[in-house]
């Protein structure tokens, strides 16, 4: 029966951190931000960090959470609160042995058994890419965005800009996307880092 | 660049694909170095949409953050911990947060307080009409509407006092009274006004905002943060203001 409850408690917080409504979404985002930072806050400076450090390491944290949710890699075996702190965890390890202070870590890391898995470092070509990505039209980018990452389908993605149909979305992503393509052909020092694969 | 294989490696990448196409796909990629450079040109267009999604959420983070958890507080103890592990000997670090210190304070008497700046930047004194819809108050409400009109605050409050049972029913009259009671310095007084508003629906936002205001006046932060948090989840015409002088304050 708790079980159950709790379960229903993280369903209705994942729905909400996914609402296409904005102040849902907001609101979920700030209940887990005010709830969760102080408990990864206190990590961080038990284990060798400041607060600065540990604000990033949360933010990042959240959104790898968010992005794992859009992805639907959580299966909800644990609570969101809870994987939250292993996705920090994790982090806070990876920046200590970046930055070989891993003497300061203590020795719970060892014992992790979650089921968070890592998600791979940016290379410098998605790098690039991005910083070219970054120079598109709001417009744009949100398109995309919403087309490639949050997998929405183009009938939504009209609801979202208010077009009149799911044709002039698939017309406004195609443009985008050509414009990004040839921004990346345009510029050498990018496109060459896709050559010679 | 070669459109036919882009599109190619979007259904490879979107899961588009039957399984024959994907094994052949695969092995094609094996053999095909433009098709290679495709596929990892679209993966990277893949992760931009995702580093960009990320990137906003963390703006919106820092606005919960800095209306939650920023202090000064947190500034002293990040400096503390540090120093502690950089291993900063603890006689120069003395020295240096004093000198800190000393530093804020010659700043913070040489400037207007940042609440003042941006209490002068958002307060704006509503126009206001308080024409009694007939009966031979008429006169009354003039006068009172051009002093108000004229900013003398001080006359419009004593011929308010007056007349004090109008108040109850003319929230504008009551609204007025607070912003009068607020310009000519009187926050607390001014906010007893607003507070009276709170019972009225339609008034409560416009209440809110002027209470937050009249903390900001006083220069209390804590107090105004409260009402400008109320405002900020709301669907407030004030919303977007709120949130800008909660990430200042």
């Amino acid at each position: 029966m708790v079980e159950s409850s709790q379960n229903d408690q993280t369903k209705s917080l994942v729905d909400a951190l996914k609402s296409r409504d904005q102040r849902t979404r907001s609101q979920a985002f700030e209940d887990i931000y005010v709830h969760n930072f102080p408990i990864i806050e206190k990590y961080v400076l038990a284990n060798g960090g400041i607060s600065a450090e540990a604000k990033d390491i949360f933010q990042d944290g959240i959104a790898i959470l968010y992005a794992q949710l859009i992805k639907d890699k959580f299966r909800g075996e644990s609570s969101i609160n809870t994987y939250l702190f292993s996705i920090c965890r994790n982090l806070w390890f990876k920046e200590i042995k970046k930055n070989k202070k891993s003497n300061q870590m203590k020795k719970d890391h060892a014992q992790d058994t979650d089921q968070y898995v890592d998600e791979p470092l940016e290379s410098d070509k998605t790098l690039a890419v991005f910083k070219l990505f970054n120079t598109l039209e709001k417009d744009c980018q949100k398109v995309l965005e919403l087309f490639y990452f949050e997998k929405l389908s183009m009938t939504e993605i009209a609801q979202e800009f208010g077009f009149k149909g799911e044709q002039s979305a698939k017309n406004k992503k195609s443009k985008c996307l050509k414009r990004l393509r040839a921004l990346i052909q345009q510029n050498p020092s990018v496109y060459s880092q896709f050559q010679n694969l | 660049m070669n459109q036919e294989y882009f599109e190619r490696c979007e259904n490879y990448l979107l899961d588009k694909m039957s399984t024959e196409e994907r094994s052949n796909f695969e092995k094609e990629l094996t053999q095909n170095e433009a098709l290679r450079s495709e596929l990892e040109i679209a993966k990277a267009i893949h992760s931009s949409a995702e580093l960009s999604v990320k990137a906003r959420l963390k703006q919106e983070l820092d606005v919960i953050h800095q209306t939650h958890f920023d202090s000064t507080k947190d500034n002293v103890e990040e400096f503390e911990q540090a120093s502690r592990r950089n291993v900063i000997p603890a006689i120069v670090i003395g020295l240096l947060a004093v000198l800190l210190i000393w530093a804020a304070a010659k700043m913070l008497m040489n400037e207007e307080p940042v609440t003042q700046t941006i209490y002068a930047q958002n307060f704006a004194v509503p126009k206001l009409d308080f024409t009694y819809r007939g009966g031979s108050t008429d006169r009354f409400f003039q006068l009172l509407e051009s002093s108000y009109e004229e900013g003398k605050y001080n006359d419009f409050i004593k011929q308010v006092d007056d007349r004090d049972s109008l108040l109850t029913s003319n929230p504008r009259l009551m609204l007025a009274k607070g912003i009068a009671h607020l310009e000519i310095g009187e926050a607390s007084e001014a906010r007893t006004n607003f507070k009276k508003l709170m019972e009225n629906a339609f008034y409560r936002d416009q209440a809110n905002w002027y209470i937050g205001l009249s903390y900001l006046k006083e220069d209390d932060v804590t107090n105004a943060q409260k009402f400008f948090k109320i405002i900020s989840r709301s669907e407030s015409r004030f919303r977007d203001q709120s949130i800008e002088i909660l990430k200042k304050i």
